[in-house]
């Protein structure tokens, strides 16, 4: 059984109260009743610390777009493979945002794996510092493309326009503000959520809506699959990358390179993969070169 | 003379653009719900995260036929439009309200039905066309090219006879197979099925219900030939078929949204939006079956095409 006392009690204190039971066993016992209870307080203190009692690392983690819904999974999978580096670490996966945050002072985290929209869209809230992020096969970006009906040859033409797209909850409106064209906005634009681009896809197709926002890559499997259904579509534009998602680093957290590290070692087999999947990319690398809030 | 001309304008544009503005403050949307099901309150979910700033009232009418309740429940909250969850819900409010835009959903077999043709009406439909279910079936096993699909004919032989056509054009071939008596049912599977790359379980209620053994019979048939079967409920997919595909409700409280900007921002009337079929869809895939059909080495990344996997891992 490990135990994670960091939000509970530091050394010092432990320290402390340590020391002042010893004080007060002192005053009404014998000499050999004492060093007997002072062998037993020293045994229990390395007991505890022999499993590490020590400061586990808090992990918050925020990805709505995943497609992996094993999640106990991915916390074991991170948990273990920290643990195999010498990290204890208590991992917390959150579905909405609204948990996340009310979550963050109460447990003050040390790091955060979060999508790279809702990094900058935090940033200024929590000062937070990205230094990893996430890639697929080396690339750190991916892309999204606006597809329309071939009748469409400019963004001016979807205003109050319907547009299908992969959204998650109120926060990722913002998201798909920055990743449409300019004058577009989820104001003048009215925005169908889905929970995948196939089903944004066909409903363009069977023009229940004028636009959708799909990644290439789902565009092209339907085209390969599907031909028929995309013939009256095209690609209006490629949208801004979006980066994978990052690993971010509270303020006033030190010590963290042991652990950013084992994050940054995590390899994409075995049961970390699964851990991997879940953020969409086969590894995450140092974020150099790329500012703060992007 | 020209002054005051101006101060005139000025002040119209400025009353204008404030009243404009104060359309959207104002804008009720009243959801009536026949009965409170965990699926409604996703779908109203669904409207509130694609339309935070929308003020919403909501009547629950707990399965009764409470027309003077909601007849009261419009007068007071005198909304923009009412959106009714449910059949009670949508029958109840329309024949009390002929001018407020009504948007009904979850309701099946709205044709049948001639009040949903007012003109105050408009709606999503609770059928997932073909076109959609096949296009996904086509993602996870683009090998598929035959599809068997048992139906009852006094149910669902205008649903078969329209996939029919529609899968004609994606390059599939639809084998109808008829089964006017359940009880004949494994044997009519047997004797049509034999060849067919893909199965299509109906929501045939003379064919797939407590008294029939179909349901079994089907599964059993589709696991032992190997041949992946298409559900329409995650029930049946726990079961043990392949992959299921149903409504996704909170993506209908986002069309339900969609929908409403149409008639209040675009002022679109009710009678000119068709009905439509529901664009947000919920699959499942099973993974176990998934290895029966391909064995252990697959690309797992056909994962990212599903909404859930079952069983999920602990």
């Amino acid at each position: 059984m490990i135990f994670s006392i960091k939000n509970l009690v530091s050394l010092q204190k432990l320290k402390v109260i340590f020391k002042n039971q010893y004080i007060m066993i002192k005053t009404f016992l014998n000499t050999e009743q004492v060093i007997s209870v002072k062998i037993k307080l020293i045994i229990l203190f390395l007991f505890l610390f022999s499993i590490d009692l020590v400061f586990a690392e808090t992990i918050f983690i925020f990805n709505p777009e995943t497609r992996i819904t094993r999640i106990r999974k991915v916390k074991s999978g991170i948990e273990n493979h920290l643990k195999s580096k010498g990290i204890h670490t208590d991992v917390y996966i959150f579905v909405k945002s609204e948990d996340f945050e009310n979550s963050v002072s109460r447990l003050k985290p040390d790091l955060a794996i979060v999508s790279s929209y809702y990094y900058s869209l935090m940033a200024s809230k929590y000062k937070w510092h990205a230094v990893l992020s996430g890639h697929k096969d080396g690339e750190k970006i991916f892309t999204k493309v606006l597809v329309t009906l071939k009748s469409l040859n400019n963004p001016q033409q979807l205003i109050n326009k319907n547009l299908a797209t992969v959204s998650l909850g109120a926060s990722s409106l913002s998201f798909i503000d920055s990743l449409l064209p300019s004058g577009l906005s989820t104001e003048n634009i009215h925005v169908v959520s889905v929970s995948k681009d196939i089903d944004a896809m066909i409903a363009l197709a069977f023009e229940q809506v004028e636009a959708a926002i799909v990644t290439m890559a789902s565009f092209n499997k339907l085209k390969k699959n599907n031909p028929v259904a995309v013939k009256n579509l095209h690609i209006m534009q490629k949208l801004n990358p979006i980066q994978y998602p990052k690993i971010a680093v509270f303020p006033k957290v030190e010590s963290i390179e042991k652990l950013t590290n084992a994050l940054k070692e995590m390899p994409y087999n075995g049961k970390t993969k699964i851990v991997l999947r879940f953020f969409g990319v086969t590894g995450f690398t140092h974020n150099n070169n790329l500012g703060d809030n992007k | 003379m020209v002054d005051k001309f101006l101060k005139t304008t000025l002040i119209l544009a400025i009353y204008l653009s404030s009243a404009s503005t104060d359309i959207s403050a104002k804008t009720t949307y009243a959801f009536i719900k026949s009965k409170n099901f965990k699926q409604i309150d996703m779908v109203i979910k669904g409207f509130t995260e694609s339309y935070p700033n929308a003020k919403i009232s909501i009547l629950d009418m707990n399965g009764k036929k409470v027309e003077n309740k909601v007849s009261g429940f419009i007068q007071k909250e005198k909304p923009s439009i009412i959106i009714c969850m449910g059949s009670l819900a949508a029958r109840t409010a329309i024949k009390i309200e002929k001018k407020i835009p009504i948007i009904f959903s979850m309701v099946i077999n709205y044709k049948k039905v001639s009040a949903y043709q007012q003109d105050n009406v408009t709606g999503i439909s609770m059928e997932i066309p073909p076109a959609n279910l096949f296009t996904q079936f086509k993602m996870l096993m683009p090998e598929v090219r035959t599809i068997g699909v048992p139906f009852h004919p006094a149910v669902s032989s205008e649903i078969v006879n329209d996939a029919y056509d529609i899968l004609k054009e994606m390059g599939l071939q639809l084998i109808r197979i008829r089964v006017s008596n359940p009880i004949n049912f494994a044997s009519k599977l047997s004797k049509n099925a034999e060849n067919c790359s893909g199965l299509w379980m109906l929501a045939d209620t003379k064919l797939y219900n407590r008294k029939t053994k179909a349901i079994k019979e089907l599964v059993k048939f589709s696991k032992i030939k190997k041949v992946p079967l298409l559900a329409f409920s995650e029930a049946f997919v726990k079961s043990g078929a392949f992959f299921s595909i149903s409504i996704n409700y909170k993506s209908l409280g986002s069309q339900i949204t969609m929908i409403s900007k149409r008639l209040i921002q675009n002022r679109v009337l009710p009678a000119n939006i068709p009905i439509a079929p529901p664009i947000g869809t919920f699959t499942v895939i099973n993974r176990d079956y998934m290895q029966l059909l391909i064995g252990d080495d697959f690309d797992e990344s056909i994962y990212d095409e599903v909404d859930k996997v079952y069983p999920e891992e602990n």
